[in-house]
């Protein structure tokens, strides 16, 4: 097969067409556009609500039997707690009628030496178990400081022995000192997990919607039986380059647009909403990333800079590499159903 | 000259023989029949000369050169199942296909305006195939099929699905690109088309080669000595001479078969003693059709013995 001037520009003519024909289409601008708002849309959601979750937090009457309870003690964003000296069983009939939404028993507790103790709730509404978690610890944390106060141990000595480490990145500290500074080599690993997660999910979309694509495009002339015409004039190989790349040029493209798009878009709503927890959708991570970047947003008030520096600073030279393997890689495995579509010519 | 040669084609799909060593030509600037009922091999045959598919054996000649990739540029191919990328504008993909067929992007633009023009095609340059009417589309298809000047315009089965009045028009056009000296290949199942159109054909039946001869000496070929007469007296007023069978009686003509060894003027001879005045007389010459479905029958009888 000579590789002639013809045959070149006859295979680029059909990858253009591919790639026109479908980058022009409607249907890619509104995909394309549509889905990096629809995300930040729900991120949008997702923060609206958990603001306004938290805003509305359960009012919580608690009947304190065993005297170890004070009102300092007693704070929480979820919940707000009162301490109630009323009796108890009036209490159980009425705590609702007093403006609240639980109760809380707490029995005396004598014995010092004990390591459960049995508390109870009472509500209209089953609690999650998020909630139980949380009050739990709550009273666990009260009643771990007044075992200690009430041991013989050293309360000086117990605050000795404790300890917070924490740990940095030397690396990106030694390397450009006047760029990242103690702030920011955190503010760097944030940027990190986020790319990683922005990374894995490209891929999926890659993976699952332009393979469909390239499969669908090569469906194509065979529903407009206009297959005849073209292998008539071209050799089948041309027209399936054409095809591959075509579609993976279309592919690029998006991705290019999203690339730009998603992140502006996340940005500005998380900046509407101080916590993008829609995102992460029980990530833990991501959220941490987040909290981590909105620290960093009230500490620093440059923090646009800083955050492009950070991503500047991020080893592109290595990623982008690996990207474009991947990419390669996703392209060779398009080319398994689309020789295969091309051997089942009859 | 022969601008189209085959030698000895065969082409076998798994144990089935779609063309079984087929060798025949077709003269420059003429319009070729390539006859055969369905699954004869015409497809199998066409596809091979287009270069969709390669023989197993045997050569294709163009203009007296080996078929190569480079061929496509000289043939302009109508497939049966015509199809267009139904999304896309008139002219893109009018452009598109020309271009591919390695003309440049101006060539092919005054081309594509000559045929406009042409065929009274004026606005639906930006028009998506989609939004045409069949008839339209079937327009679009022709000019894709000639855009590129082709030497050798390959048809198959051009007239299926055109109302009569686009049926007329392709036929005009194909006359017109006979007189500028393209050659034509047609294939179809339809002979009176071929009776009509075609100079020379070739019959083709389960990938053999049946008949290939020019469509008049086909026809003389197998005439049966039957003629017509017709007379100022109603047929059934004289009878035959031996020698003479009669095929069909109505009204004042008559239809009858000469028998070996006897001559029609034996009869003529004699209803002019009779004094019957005779006003028409000529011999009925067997159509295509029936040639096609004698033939192929006897092949199948032959293959069932």
């Amino acid at each position: 097969m000579p590789m002639n001037n013809l045959y070149l520009q006859k295979t680029w003519l059909i990858i253009k067409r591919e790639y026109l024909s479908r980058v022009l289409k409607k249907s890619f601008l509104l995909v394309t556009l549509l889905t990096p708002i629809g995300i930040g849309l729900i991120i949008f959601v997702a923060g609206f609500f958990a603001a306004k979750g938290s805003e509305s937090s359960k009012k919580v009457a608690v009947r304190d039997e065993s005297g170890i309870l004070k009102p300092a003690d007693l704070t929480s964003r979820e919940f707000a707690f009162s301490l109630l000296a009323m009796p108890l069983d009036s209490l159980k009939k009425d705590y609702t009628q007093q403006g609240y939404d639980m109760m809380i028993h707490i029995p005396p507790y004598t014995d010092s030496t004990q390591t459960t103790h049995q508390i109870n709730y009472y509500s209209k509404e089953k609690l999650s178990l998020l909630q139980i978690e949380k009050i739990e610890k709550t009273m666990e944390k009260i009643f771990a400081t007044y075992k200690l106060e009430h041991s013989s141990l050293d309360k000086e000595a117990i605050k000795k022995l404790e300890i917070n480490i924490k740990l940095e990145n030397a690396m990106l500290n030694e390397k450009d000192g006047d760029v990242v500074g103690d702030k920011s080599s955190k503010f760097s690993s944030a940027i990190a997990t986020g790319l990683s997660y922005g990374m894995g999910f490209m891929m999926y979309l890659v993976i699952f919607i332009f393979g469909s694509m390239v499969m669908r495009s090569v469906m194509e002339e065979k529903i407009n039986r206009i297959v005849e015409v073209m292998i008539s004039s071209v050799k089948p190989f041309q027209l399936m380059l054409g095809k591959i790349v075509g579609v993976g040029l279309v592919g690029l493209t998006q991705l290019a647009i999203w690339v730009v798009l998603m992140p502006v878009i996340i940005f500005v709503a998380s900046l509407a909403f101080g916590q993008p927890a829609g995102l992460t959708g029980g990530s833990a991570e991501v959220a941490k990333t987040a909290e981590t970047l909105q620290k960093m947003q009230q500490e620093n008030p440059e923090v646009i800079q800083v955050f492009l520096r950070e991503l500047s600073a991020m080893n592109w030279s290595l990623i982008l590499p690996v990207f474009v393997v991947f990419f390669s890689g996703w392209l060779f495995h398009l080319f398994l159903p689309v020789c295969r579509s091309g051997f089942c010519r009859r | 000259m022969d601008i189209l040669t085959i030698e000895n084609v065969r082409k076998a799909y798994h144990s089935h023989v779609a063309l079984d060593s087929v060798s025949f030509s077709v003269k420059k600037g003429t319009i070729f029949g390539l006859l055969g009922p369905n699954g004869a091999g015409k497809t199998t045959l066409i596809r091979i000369i287009t270069n969709i598919t390669k023989a197993d054996q045997g050569a294709v000649y163009l203009d007296n050169e080996l078929l190569s990739i480079h061929h496509p540029r000289d043939i302009g191919y109508m497939p049966e199942e015509r199809g267009l990328y139904k999304k896309m504008k008139v002219a893109d993909q009018l452009m598109y296909l020309a271009q591919l067929k390695g003309l440049s992007h101006d060539e092919a633009k005054a081309s594509i305006k000559m045929w406009f023009d042409r065929l009274q095609m004026a606005g639906w340059w930006n028009k998506k195939i989609e939004e045409l009417s069949k008839g339209m589309q079937q327009k679009v298809q022709f000019v894709a099929t000639v855009a590129h000047k082709p030497k050798l315009l390959i048809l198959d089965e051009p007239f299926t699905g055109l109302d009569p009045v686009n049926a007329d028009l392709l036929k005009d056009e194909i006359y017109q690109l006979h007189k500028e000296g393209v050659s034509i290949v047609f294939s179809t199942h339809r002979m009176e088309q071929v009776e009509e159109i075609c100079d020379d054909i070739v019959l083709i039946n389960k990938g053999n080669i049946l008949l290939n001869d020019s469509v008049s000496s086909v026809r003389t070929q197998f005439k049966e000595n039957i003629f017509t007469l017709t007379t100022d007296v109603p047929a059934q007023n004289w009878d035959l001479i031996p020698g003479f069978e009669s095929v069909e009686e109505q009204g004042f003509s008559r239809t009858f078969k000469v028998g070996e060894g006897h001559h029609s003027n034996q009869l003529l001879g004699y209803l002019l003693d009779k004094g019957i005045k005779i006003q028409s007389f000529h011999e009925v010459l067997p159509g295509l059709n029936e040639i096609f479905i004698k033939l192929v029958k006897t092949e199948s009888n032959h293959a069932h013995e």
